[in-house]
């Protein structure tokens, strides 16, 4: 064990801190939940893959550096910590690609990864569906094979940021006989198809975060298949992991925000109440908790030791961390915190964007009840 | 003892209730908060007409003459509809507080509008749609509005200027307006709560996941019991409180504190746990359960913050003054003990952090403390206590000059003038009997005490 930082270590963090510096917005990029937040935001992943910071993990031929997760992680503090603006194609970036990687022929790897690095085309996911949220294997909308042509027909819901976004992923029943979970199919599909209409949802903030996407006799070619046909359960899986697991909410999302969170409580912070100063020094232990775990499981990734039903404890813990940072922001903020604008405005909003956390990406429950069956292996209720 | 409602409030509660599912459905909710208004004047004259409004004047001013204890109930059910508009602090404090004044007729029938200004928040709630205001000992009238983006659309906030300042008496049937406002909402957030726990059970019966009622699994029977339990758990100490409050108790503040302090939290667990029961949908606009919600996280941070500390330290002064009053034995002197040195350690130490915190001079922590804890009586107590004012006084002002805070032409004046009158009280006191200095200090010790509490108070309502 060495938790000190190898000098290309070190390296690699000056350089990617140095090139941040020079690049970062210096004012904040309006939401991505909004038209033109979205477009902001995708020209800022330009200019990030133009420097080949988009996608550091991967291999120098897709547009990445090749770095490992522990440079991966590096990146990432750096990246917050020069509060760049949030990844408006982190579907496509940190869970679609990273399938592609493991399940996708050499084609499609050409084909999908440099675009995506790029944000040329913007990734939205879409899996659930208004009868298949937590039961994801429920799911009813269809791909029938037509030649070499998937049709596609049903409805899909939640899928971020798929109000501008160009392409999805989703999974289809493609064997309506099979078990469940065997006859589904992970398909990629553009938005822009004839027979695709997306419906914006408000999310609780107001914004159109979401959509519904319905398919109406849409088609596909069935080289944008991901993984085997009827396969899709585990291919679906697979990235699941990865978002659950590290690559979605890496450990520098928190660190900032409590680093945030303690600037704020020197400021307002009302220092003779120790039940405060209490809390905050909590969760930011939590912060660093979460950070040091991270490395820890991202060294048992680069040592062979991949991670598994485990990762559903990072998410339960990264999300519920979440809320508490700003629980304890509002309290510090007071009265103030009822305002949806003004210099606090960032509070309030995480706060309500932190409440989602517990929901999306498999709500804690089922989380919880993945741990219990899987990780400790109890008799199985429900 | 008897802790139940009389039949009359619970059927004004019921006829209430019945008013509102009729005309406070929850699509009237939204589109008061869409049409960006925060308030319904339709549903603001039936509650006129049913007599709600003016519950809590007495009949002579034309209202109901109610006591809290009957106004509770509805302050709930006002809760449980997620009424939009400044229905509470209208009803709670402007017309009770106003009725009997020359703004009272207007209140009490509803034509006017109040508001109020009670919270410390630089905001007021419902001042774009209000015709008077009322704070602490004054009402304004005639003033601008600048809607300032609250989370609450039925709760607009704005910022105010201008108008025209009346001082008038605003006490709200023996309570100040901050605790009238503050004992509504409690009963208002458990209303909420009610209705929040009611949607999502509702929803965990028909919604079905992997071929079954989610409600039938036990992490969302957990989640929605433990919002049962808060919510139930926090009604009982808030009928006390209108009780005390109708009575005029001494323990109305403190019960009316508990009542919000446990309302607060209780809405806040259940808007997380009715929200998470929602899943997807709870995380959307279109889902009524948003609109209760973001009522609770607005209200729970309003109407209630008092300053422990501020309290407790006032407490103490008190508790000094007592015992200084109490004459005892001049050689009282305790002797240094180990015990005793780290009492005296300790209390220095609480000394230099009140000093910096307070920004008060460390004598009126040292003296008490000494005469409360040891029985330094005596000159030594206040001698003792100058020469600890020295390194403390020092650091106190090192940091609070590092935080900008230190006017030195001000503090060199008064500096200066209390060299002079510091050397001319050393030789008054060489002079004047023990028991006369003691209850001179012990006076001091008094005002200073009921200028914190009037200032924490002030605070904390203005
Ligand atoms: C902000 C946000 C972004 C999202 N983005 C996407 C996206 O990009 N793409 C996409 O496909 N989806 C997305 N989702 C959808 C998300 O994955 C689902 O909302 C989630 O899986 C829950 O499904 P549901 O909404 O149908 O709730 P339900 O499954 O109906 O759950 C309701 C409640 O029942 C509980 N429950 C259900 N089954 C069980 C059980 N067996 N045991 C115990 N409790 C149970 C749940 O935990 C929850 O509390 C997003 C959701 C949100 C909130």
């Amino acid at each position: 064990m060495d938790l000190r930082e190898t000098a290309e270590e070190s390296a690699f963090r000056l350089e990617a801190r140095s090139w941040l510096e020079a690049n970062v917005p210096q004012e904040p990029l309006p939401s991505f939940d909004t038209a033109e937040g979205f477009a902001r935001h995708r020209e800022w992943e330009r200019k990030l893959y133009a420097g080949r910071w988009s996608a550091v993990s991967w291999p120098e031929q897709y547009g990445g550096r090749g770095a490992d997760y522990i440079k991966w992680l590096i990146f990432e503090e750096e990246y917050y910590r020069a509060g760049a603006p949030g990844r408006v194609n982190q579907n496509g970036i940190f869970l679609l690609g990273p399938t592609i990687m493991e399940v996708g022929t050499d084609a499609q790897k050409s084909r999908f990864l440099p675009t995506m690095a790029s944000s040329e085309i913007v990734w939205g996911q879409a899996w659930s569906e208004p009868n298949a949220g937590s039961d994801l294997a429920g799911i009813k909308s269809k791909a029938t094979r037509d030649g070499d042509d998937w049709i596609l027909n049903g409805q899909k819901i939640w899928a971020s940021r798929a109000v501008w976004a160009d392409w999805c992923f989703g999974i289809f029943r493609t064997d309506p006989e099979a078990e469940r979970h065997r006859g589904l199919t992970f398909i990629l599909c553009p938005l822009d198809l004839p027979g695709i209409t997306v419906r914006p949802i408000a999310q609780l903030d107001g914004d159109t975060g979401f959509a519904e996407i319905f398919f109406d006799d849409v088609r596909v070619p069935v080289e944008n298949t991901l993984g085997e046909v009827n396969k899709g359960w585990n291919v679906a899986m697979a990235t699941a992991g990865f978002e659950r697991g590290v690559s979605l909410r890496s450990p520098a999302r928190f660190s900032e925000a409590v680093n945030r969170l303690v600037a704020l409580w020197k400021r307002l912070g009302d220092k003779s109440d120790t039940a405060l100063s209490d809390a905050v020094t909590d969760v930011w232990m939590q912060a660093e908790g979460y950070r040091l775990h991270t490395y820890q499981t991202v060294t048992g990734m680069l040592e062979g030791r991949p991670i598994g039903a485990e990762a559903s404890l990072n998410k339960i813990f990264w999300s519920e961390m979440d809320v508490r940072i700003h629980e304890i922001a509002l309290q510090i903020i007071g009265p103030e915190a009822e305002r949806m604008e003004g210099p606090l405005e960032r509070w309030v909003d995480g706060f309500l964007f932190s409440l989602s956390g517990p929901i999306y990406a498999g709500t804690n429950e089922i989380q919880r009840n993945i741990i219990a069956d899987r990780v400790l292996q109890l008799p199985k209720g429900m | 003892m008897k802790f139940s409602f009389n039949e009359d409030q619970r059927l004004f509660a019921e006829g209430l209730r019945e008013l509102l599912n009729n005309e406070c459905p929850a699509t009237l909710v939204r589109e008061v908060w869409e049409d960006g208004s925060g308030h319904s004047p339709a549903l603001w004259s039936h509650l006129a007409g049913m007599g709600v409004l003016a519950m809590l004047a007495p009949e002579a001013d034309g209202g109901m003459g109610g006591t809290f204890v009957d106004a509770i109930l509805l302050f709930q059910e006002l809760g449980r509809a997620a009424v939009p508009g400044p229905v509470l602090e209208h009803m709670a404090v402007a017309v009770p507080a106003l009725s009997s004044s020359s703004f009272g007729a207007d209140l009490v029938s509803g034509t006017s509008i109040g508001t109020t200004w009670v919270d410390g928040s630089p905001y007021v709630a419902h001042a774009g749609v209000a015709n008077l205001i009322v704070g602490d000992g004054r009402v304004i009238t005639g003033f601008a509005t600048n809607d300032a983006h609250g989370m609450d659309g039925g709760r607009r906030l704005a910022t105010v200027s201008g108008g025209d300042i009346t001082s008038i008496r605003t006490s709200v049937l023996g309570v100040s307006p901050f605790d009238a406002m503050a004992l509504a909402s409690a009963a208002y957030l458990i209303g909420l709560s009610e209705r929040m726990i009611e949607m999502a059970a509702e929803y965990a019966r028909v919604r079905e996941q992997f071929g079954k009622p989610i409600g039938s699994f036990q992490a969302v029977k957990h989640l929605m019991s433990d919002a049962l339990l808060k919510v139930e758990f926090a009604k009982a100490p808030t009928y006390r409180a209108a009780f005390s409050a109708s009575i005029g108790a001494d323990t109305t503040v403190r019960d009316i504190s508990m009542a919000k302090a446990l309302a607060s939290e209780a809405a806040y667990r259940t808007s997380r746990s009715t929200m998470q029961v929602h899943g997807g949908i709870g995380y959307t606009w279109e889902a009524d359960l948003q609109l209760w919600m973001k009522k609770a996280w607005a209200i729970m941070r309003a109407h209630g913050d008092a300053t422990l500390l501020g309290y407790l330290f006032a407490l103490m002064l008190v508790a000094t003054a007592v015992r200084l009053f109490i004459p005892m034995s001049a050689d009282g002197r305790d002797v240094i003990t180990v015990v005793a040195a780290v009492a005296l350690v300790l209390i220095g130490l609480v000394t230099g952090t009140l000093a910096g915190l307070l920004g008060i001079g460390g004598g009126v922590v040292m003296v008490p403390a000494m005469v409360v804890f040891f029985s330094e009586l005596n000159v030594v107590a206040k001698g003792t206590s100058v020469a600890v004012i020295i390194p403390t006084s020092i650091m106190g002002t090192w940091r609070n000059w590092k935080a900008d805070n230190v006017d030195l032409r001000v503090a060199g004046i008064v500096g200066v003038a209390g060299i002079v009158s510091a050397i001319g009280g050393g030789i008054i006191a060489d002079h004047m009997s023990q028991d006369l200095s003691n209850i001179l200090f012990a006076s001091l010790v008094l005002v200073v005490a009921m200028r914190m509490i009037f200032d924490l108070r002030r605070d904390s309502t203005n």
